[in-house]
């Protein structure tokens, strides 16, 4: 008995070991770590702006024409300037990650399950007719190009930030199943898949406990890398009028909005968005890099 | 021989993969069988299928053609379709220690895994004690790699941790895949030491895969050598290492680098190792071996050697030992 609590004192050492190893692969690089202060900035942005921000009745339909138009760095009350209605550009744009983040979050919750599903299913059959289905219909949803397919499903429903959302996980899943047979039927060769396969385990045993946990480093790496673009494809719907609609203070609709009307006059309505979205796909694809670092020898 | 006695019998297998170049057929026709409590060596060089018979052993193959009986009952299908009792009762270690451990697990949960898959415990720390036991068996230090992953262990102690695996359940039968091919010299000693231990402290029968025909020496007690998908000659190791009669067996042992005069003597002098293994593909005709067979002639091209008994235990398939009897 004395020896099991030997094992038990010692047992939680080795995986603050292996923490500590991650982290260590991951800070070696210094934009690994200032993408993890700008995304962990950018989320806490995104959770709490409408508590943080100097005006909340900003993001609607709020408007005070005495104040429209000040230049940024000019007004102490409004530091980035004012939009045509007299709205602080600032708010705005901070209002816009939690629209952002938003959206990548949805899309992604929505794909990454199914799309790794799949991608497992289709590598521990690999060679099989599953395999064949799974992998020619993820190939068919490919094969369209990502924007002009939501484009065309947004044009056809009622353009709203939740079709858009909808339109871009139909076509983000495949690229997650694929992703993620080409590693899994990799691991599926080992030897400690067939040493399971032949000791008894069943088949969920093997996919999710064998073969998913390594596949982890590579789907992590790529949620991550995915958050900046599923922001750039949403900005984008936004931007041709098919995403969010005004007065949803998106950073699309508010970049296209902005810069049709009032460029280059008034050009702090569209550019500070537009660096609002900049900064949250710099700052989660240094982050995506980082991940990598950390799964890689 | 009782048939009780022998735990495995191997009847006319034959494994072929489709490729695009061709069939290829990895195992042809062979027959063997392991006796309880024996250690059986198959040698042969890389290629010959020795690999492959192993795997048709354990399910992780099915055979295109003939039979795979374990104490008696027909297990020629896939591991996957084998009842659980003959799972428990049978395993595996594998060539590559680095590949045949889950890299994101920790060791307790690797040698654990056929624990409770097949019930043997009940909680967790029952599971600790008796992982801990299985690493003491293999000379592992359970409190230094209980909680340690594969990448954090050397060679010699994965494949130790493999070992632990394998013996878990309590089977009487190790499928051992070139066990030591992959490691240290100095590592390759402690492995068979261990081997040898658990074989006698649990009445283990082992089919021993390897190339290393010194190491066969000393472990087997019968060996059989393959060459090209199928088996030429079986004997009782004594036999097989006094008395080679295949020009094959002749030619694989005096390439053996040797120290000792006692062992340069045993060395058969009148073949040397020359050409390349054929294409499994498209083998040659008649004997397989004529190609690179220094004593060849027209009946090897053409007829295909059968077996003969040569002394007790002893068979062999070449024609020179036909003509001779």
């Amino acid at each position: 008995m004395e020896k099991i609590r030997l094992f038990k004192t010692i047992k939680q050492s080795p995986r603050w070991e292996y923490a500590k190893r991650m982290w260590y692969k991951f800070s070696r690089s210094p934009l690994s770590i200032a993408g993890l202060v700008i995304s962990a900035t950018c989320i806490f942005i995104g959770l709490f702006a409408p508590y943080i921000v100097p005006y909340p009745e900003h993001g609607g339909l709020f408007h005070n024409f005495e104040d429209r138009f000040i230049p940024p760095f000019q007004n102490s009350n409004y530091i980035l300037g004012t939009d045509y209605y007299g709205r602080d550009v600032l708010t705005r744009t901070m209002l816009g990650f939690q629209y952002s983040l938003m959206m990548a979050v949805t899309v992604l919750s929505l794909v990454v399950a199914p799309g790794v599903i799949l991608g497992l299913i289709a590598g521990y059959h690999k060679g099989t007719w599953v395999d064949t289905v799974i992998m020619r219909i993820s190939d068919v949803f490919i094969a369209v190009p990502p924007l002009v397919l939501a484009l065309g499903i947004c044009s056809v429903l009622e353009p709203n930030i939740f079709n858009a959302m909808m339109a871009v996980s139909l076509m983000w899943w495949p690229w997650y199943a694929r992703l993620t047979y080409n590693v899994s039927s990799a691991i599926r060769n080992e030897y400690f898949v067939q040493a399971a396969e032949v000791m008894g385990a069943s088949t969920l045993h093997i996919i999710f406990k064998e073969i998913l946990p390594n596949c982890l480093g590579p789907i992590l790496t790529k949620v991550t890398l995915d958050v900046g673009w599923v922001i750039l494809i949403g900005s984008a719907l936004s931007f041709v009028g098919l995403g969010a609609q005004p007065p949803t203070p998106d950073l699309g609709t508010m970049v296209a909005t902005n810069a049709e009307k009032y460029m280059p006059d008034f050009w702090w309505t569209s550019i500070f968005p537009a660096l609002g979205i900049v900064i949250i796909i710099l700052g989660f694809n240094l982050l995506g890099d980082g991940v990598r670092d950390m799964f890689t020898e | 021989m009782e048939e009780t006695e022998k735990i495995l019998v191997i009847e006319n297998l034959k494994k072929y993969f489709k490729t695009t170049f061709g069939t290829v057929k990895a195992v042809d026709d062979i027959s063997f069988d392991v006796r309880s409590g024996e250690t059986f060596g198959l040698v042969g060089e890389s290629g010959s299928g020795k690999s492959t018979t192993g795997y048709l052993t354990m399910g992780i193959y099915t055979p295109t053609a003939g039979r795979v009986l374990f104490k008696g009952q027909d297990v020629s299908i896939h591991a996957v379709k084998r009842p659980k009792h003959i799972k428990k009762d049978m395993s595996i270690v594998f060539q590559d220690p680095a590949s045949s451990l889950n890299p994101s697990k920790t060791i307790r949960d690797i040698v654990g895994l056929p624990l409770k898959i097949h019930g043997l415990v009940t909680n967790s720390s029952e599971l600790t004690e008796r992982v801990a036991q299985l690493l003491e068996t293999v000379e592992l230090p359970p409190e230094r790699f209980m909680h340690r992953r594969p990448g954090d262990l050397g060679g010699g102690e994965k494949q130790a941790t493999a070992i632990a695996r394998a013996i878990a359940t309590h089977p009487s039968f190790v499928v051992l895949d070139e066990p030591t091919s992959a490691l240290d010299v100095s590592i390759q000693a402690k492995i068979i030491k261990i081997l040898i231990k658990l074989q006698q402290e649990l009445k283990l029968s082992y089919l021993f895969i390897t190339h290393d025909l010194s190491l066969m020496r000393n472990v087997a007690s019968r060996v059989a050598i393959m060459y090209l998908a199928k088996i030429y000659e079986y004997a009782p190791a004594r036999l097989f290492f006094h008395n080679p009669l295949h020009p094959y067996t002749k030619m694989l042992l005096s390439s053996v680098p040797v120290l000792t005069d006692e062992e340069e003597a045993l060395k058969p002098k009148e073949v040397k190792s020359t050409g390349e293994v054929s294409s499994a593909i498209n083998p040659p005709p008649g004997c397989r071996f004529h190609p690179r067979c220094p004593f060849a002639s027209k009946i090897c091209k053409a007829k295909e050697p059968e077996f003969v008994l040569t002394e007790p235990g002893h068979y062999v398939a070449c024609h020179l030992n036909t003509k001779k009897r």
